[in-house]
């Protein structure tokens, strides 16, 4: 009897550390989320001498600013544009690519493979970024969102081998029976494993809408002359350091809201699907 | 005579077709990828592969050169400085980040209530854009009102207000924890992953025997999630050593180059506003360096990895 109480008051005592440690960093994560969130609603003022988060009154008026005045309405346009592409072209080539790999046989499929893996962890870093802009340029589509939009048009291999893998577990006799009854390869694949693979799809689409919603770099590089392709990440940075802005903090914060913001809401509604994405086997974005 | 042509005009139909069906479709529905593979990967590799070896600033015609641009990448005494900060970053980022991440998911895979809930807070940081949020963390780091230097001083901490992104080693230090911020849930996931799938019978027959946590820990945990803690420290080493984001946002290498690392000493030769851009050859010849010591890197650490079995 002693025992067990001195047992649980161990346990009791230890789970205590325990929930303090996590406690403590959970607010050390989300302190930078909560001060651009509540310093969004301060007046610029307010945010810079204060120590406080909360702020002493709640002000809309950074969110007119930004969506009025530097034109937010348009740059959230330009990146849904964006990630609702990037988002079905992933699901699109991801699934139809998996697809093919796992169900058909042809020559130069091992070749096709391996090269594509190898490519995950060779690429020409920052230096590749020119050469595609001069594609893209040449072609004349930095001059228009489809120059940002296209280069979301390819799979990654590794979101590929995640697919087939989940293929794998879908058995034979649905291709099967879909042959059987006159449907063609390419019709199976739309009708009947294209619906089955909807669990492993939506992960895709997850982590594909996250890449886009947050790329900033090569979105910055492109729009780079027409300012009014930018995505909001991009469009959020070249505040910090556009003039008419540069003193006026708390507008700035709540145009990084306008960008940060619809992508938590995201995270929380999907919140399982996101872990359980990362958990399946490391899907990239 | 008609019939019989229109018979072989039909076979030939019927065998497209079918070849189609059997051949045709499976390379067309790889097609579009495949496209996109050639122009996006494969040709700015080959871009690089070319251009290392000439003088190219994009106006005049590309020159040949032979090895002049790696002749003066091994004199150049900034791109030295950016691999070493590179290496310096990215090992005290690993040395926080990966400790973290392991405690983190073996904490987080016992029976806590609300361990969900943590979870979720700390994978967080991985869905939020480091363009986004550097914004915050610039103002929280302001020397002047930032909150971290008002906290800091009404704690006692400090008595004046440090500039952190202006002295080599607070700028330093900052990167570092704007990076780790940002990843960390990422890999604390990826390890709880081998956690979860660690049979329940095994740690308690373990306990059974008299073995108490720490024991538990380092001889059953460990070994069990050993294989794919190797992948996932290397795939850490690796996206480590091509840091850029954190950088480029927050101090863009400064103060004095103190934080400038590989990818962004490349990326200046290409796209900087102030006068190193253009050079795009000898940024194509850092770039192929880097890969390099990138693949080192990870050559010396498969390496240490089998002396240590």
């Amino acid at each position: 009897m002693k025992e067990t109480v001195s047992l649980k008051a161990k346990r009791f005592v230890g789970h205590g550390i325990l929930y303090i440690i996590l406690i403590l960093l959970s607010v050390i994560v989300l302190f930078p989320v909560l001060y651009s969130i509540l310093g969004s609603f301060k007046t610029t003022q307010e945010l810079m001498v204060s120590t406080s988060l909360i702020p002493k009154e709640f002000t809309l008026d950074n969110y007119l600013t930004a969506w009025n005045e530097i034109d937010y309405g348009r740059y959230t346009l330009n990146s849904l544009i964006c990630s609702g592409c990037a988002v079905l072209f992933a699901v699109v080539q991801t699934t139809m690519n998996a697809y093919v790999f796992s169900r058909r046989n042809f020559a130069g499929k091992k070749v096709l493979l391996t090269t594509y893996m190898a490519f995950l962890f060779i690429g020409a870093g920052p230096a590749g970024m020119f050469p595609v802009y001069n594609i893209l340029v040449k072609l004349g589509l930095n001059k228009s969102l489809l120059g940002l939009i296209i280069r979301y048009f390819g799979a990654g291999i590794s979101n590929i081998l995640l697919c087939m893998g989940y293929l794998n577990g879908i058995s034979k006799e649905y291709d099967e029976a879909a042959r059987i009854d006159g449907c063609s390869f390419f019709r199976t694949y739309v009708q009947i494993i294209l619906p089955l693979m909807a669990p492993i799809a939506g992960v895709i689409a997850l982590f594909a809408f996250r890449g886009a919603w947050n790329e900033y770099l090569m979105p910055m590089i492109i729009t780079t002359g027409s300012p009014h392709l930018q995505t909001l990440p991009v469009a959020t940075v070249a505040l910090k350091s556009g003039g008419q802005t540069a003193t006026m903090w708390s507008v700035m914060l709540a145009a990084a809201n306008i960008s940060m913001i619809p992508m938590i809401l995201v995270y929380i509604i999907c919140n399982k699907q996101f872990i359980n994405g990362i958990t399946a086997g490391g899907v990239k974005g | 005579m008609q019939t019989e042509l229109k018979k072989r005009e039909g076979k030939k139909r019927k065998s497209f077709a079918t070849w189609f069906e059997d051949t045709g479709v499976t390379y067309a529905m790889l097609l579009p990828n495949f496209i996109m593979f050639l122009v996006f990967t494969l040709y700015p590799m080959l871009w690089t592969m070319r251009f290392m070896f000439y003088k190219y600033d994009g106006i005049l015609l590309a020159k040949f050169i032979g090895l002049d641009n790696f002749i003066r990448a091994f004199q150049d005494v900034y791109w030295w400085n950016s691999v070493l900060n590179t290496l310096k970053i990215a090992g005290m980022k690993l040395v926080i980040e990966i400790p973290l991440a392991l405690i983190l998911a073996v904490i987080l895979n016992q029976k806590l209530r609300g361990r969900g809930l943590f979870r979720g807070v700390f994978f967080l940081p991985t869905v939020i854009s480091m363009a986004t949020i550097s914004l915050a963390f610039s103002f929280m780091f302001s020397p002047y009102n930032g909150i971290v230097n008002n906290l800091l001083k009404e704690l006692g901490i400090i008595s004046q207000n440090i500039s952190f992104l202006e002295k080599p080693t607070s700028a330093f230090f900052t990167v570092v924890i704007i990076s780790v911020w940002s990843v960390f849930g990422q890999n604390m996931l990826l390890i709880l992953s081998g956690l979860v799938n660690i049979p329940e019978e095994l740690n308690e027959s373990a306990a059974l025997d008299g073995a108490n946590k720490i024991q538990i820990f380092w001889h059953i945990t460990i070994p069990m999630i050993m294989p794919l803690f190797k992948v996932i420290l290397m795939l850490a080493i690796i996206g480590s050593l091509g840091i850029f984001d954190p950088v480029y946002l927050i101090t863009n290498g400064g103060p004095q180059r103190a934080t400038e690392v590989m990818a962004l000493n490349i990326y200046n030769y290409y796209f900087s506003t102030s006068g190193s851009a253009g050079q795009y050859g000898y940024g194509a010849a850092l770039s192929f360096l880097s890969s390099i010591i990138i693949c080192l890197v990870t050559i010396v650490y498969n390496w240490i990895q089998k002396k240590c079995e």
